[in-house]
């Protein structure tokens, strides 16, 4: 015979006690639960408690509201629906290549729209190419030093207006 | 305490109706049925239909009180088992294949009108307002069914369709696991905990009516 393994604790009998109302315990698990059982009075009223609650429940099994049965049968109509799916002639669908054009061509021109309007507004906010916080003729020394010609082997001073003022392009 | 048995769920297998719900494979003439449906015979398909219509509906009613719909719903069920009967793997049962797009489909149905309700500009619901005293609760009305059947409702609906499969239908343990796509042990674990909830929910509800009953006899 299969050794009966003990309930160890009252949580572990109760989630059996929760199977067992509904007739759902292994036979090993209702010997498991008598032997608790035997010891422990709350997991016995507990059992009551679960019993009356799945009595409840069980009201609605035979509930009238829920015993009506269909009217009539749902076949007459259904084949009637199938009959019509299968004569009636499948629409094929088509991949719709306009609508993907025409997607596209938008977003182009929201983006080249976008890019556009944010130079614009670049220029708009130093139309003179003065450096902010500098004066006309630190910022017009700052253009002469980027426009140093790169194939001469010089190399372009960094843009850091504060620190490029009066150096000098640096050689190689 | 409840007394339904093995031997009742015998018995409720020997129903011509759910002759092939119980039991570990498909009956012979079920096999034929569903062979001859996938080849595109109607006829098979209709006595298919005959077979677990009732079921079907009783099962949707569970979750779906309105009538027409719970018939619309039936209707439904089994155009989808007509399209897709080519996926079913004939080897099994066609019965908890069946149960499992009904049961989706009524999830469907269930999450449409809770989403319709969310994002709806104006709702039906009036506005809150306090009970008053001289107006008859009409919950008092409620017998005892309808009373549980609220109760119910308030369970998860994972937890409630086990519920409602293993105990107000009496489906064995295996075929709730393959009418909701879970592992026997899942099931048998969520039943627990189901039963629970319901217990809870209910004595919630005691305690709420005992509250009103005291401030009534108060007033």
């Amino acid at each position: 015979m299969k050794e009966i393994l003990m309930v160890t604790n009252c949580a572990e009998a109760k989630h059996l006690i929760h199977l067992d109302v509904g007739d759902d315990l292994r036979v090993e698990e209702e010997l498991q639960l008598a032997t608790h059982m035997q010891q422990c009075g709350d997991c016995r009223s507990y059992h009551a408690d679960m019993s009356r609650s799945m009595n409840t429940l069980l009201t609605l099994r035979n509930a009238p509201a829920f015993d009506s049965l269909l009217a009539t049968s749902v076949w007459p109509l259904l084949s009637r629906e199938l009959a019509r799916r299968h004569t009636s002639p499948r629409v094929a669908r088509k991949f719709n290549m306009q609508v993907v054009a025409l997607s596209v061509s938008a977003l182009s021109l929201a983006v080249v729209t976008m890019v556009q309007s944010l130079s614009s507004m670049r220029n708009d906010q130093n139309p003179t190419g003065v450096v902010p916080g500098l004066t006309v003729s630190e910022s017009s020394k700052i253009q002469q030093l980027e426009t140093v010609d790169d194939n001469a082997g010089i190399v372009r001073a960094p843009f850091y207006p504060h620190e490029a003022i009066g150096s000098q392009p640096v050689s190689f | 305490m409840w007394t339904m048995s093995e031997s009742d769920a015998e018995e409720q297998a020997t129903d011509p109706e759910d002759s092939s719900e119980n039991g570990g494979v498909p009956s012979e003439s079920e096999v034929r049925l569903v062979h001859a449906a996938r080849n595109g015979d109607n006829a098979a398909f209709g006595e298919l239909v005959q077979r677990y219509e009732r079921r079907v509906f009783k099962v949707i009613r569970r979750f779906i009180p309105d009538l027409e719909m719970a018939t619309d719903l039936v209707q439904e069920s089994f155009l989808r088992a007509f399209e897709r009967i080519d996926q079913f793997d004939p080897s099994r049962r066609f019965g908890p294949w069946l149960f499992r797009l009904a049961v989706n489909l009524t999830y469907d149905h269930l999450r449409k009108i809770r989403r319709r309700g969310k994002w709806a500009l104006f709702t039906d619901a009036g506005e809150d307002r306090a009970p008053d005293p001289a107006v008859v609760d009409p919950r008092k009305n409620l017998d005892l069914s309808q009373e549980v059947q609220v109760v119910l409702a308030e369970i998860p609906e994972a937890y409630r369709t086990v519920l409602i499969l293993r105990d107000l239908e009496g489906f064995c343990t295996a075929d709730v696991a393959a009418v909701t796509d879970r592992s026997e042990a899942t099931i048998r674990w969520r039943l627990a905990e189901a039963r629970k909830m319901f217990r809870e929910a209910w004595e919630r509800r005691e305690r709420r009516a005992e509250k009103t009953r005291l401030v009534q006899d108060d007033i």
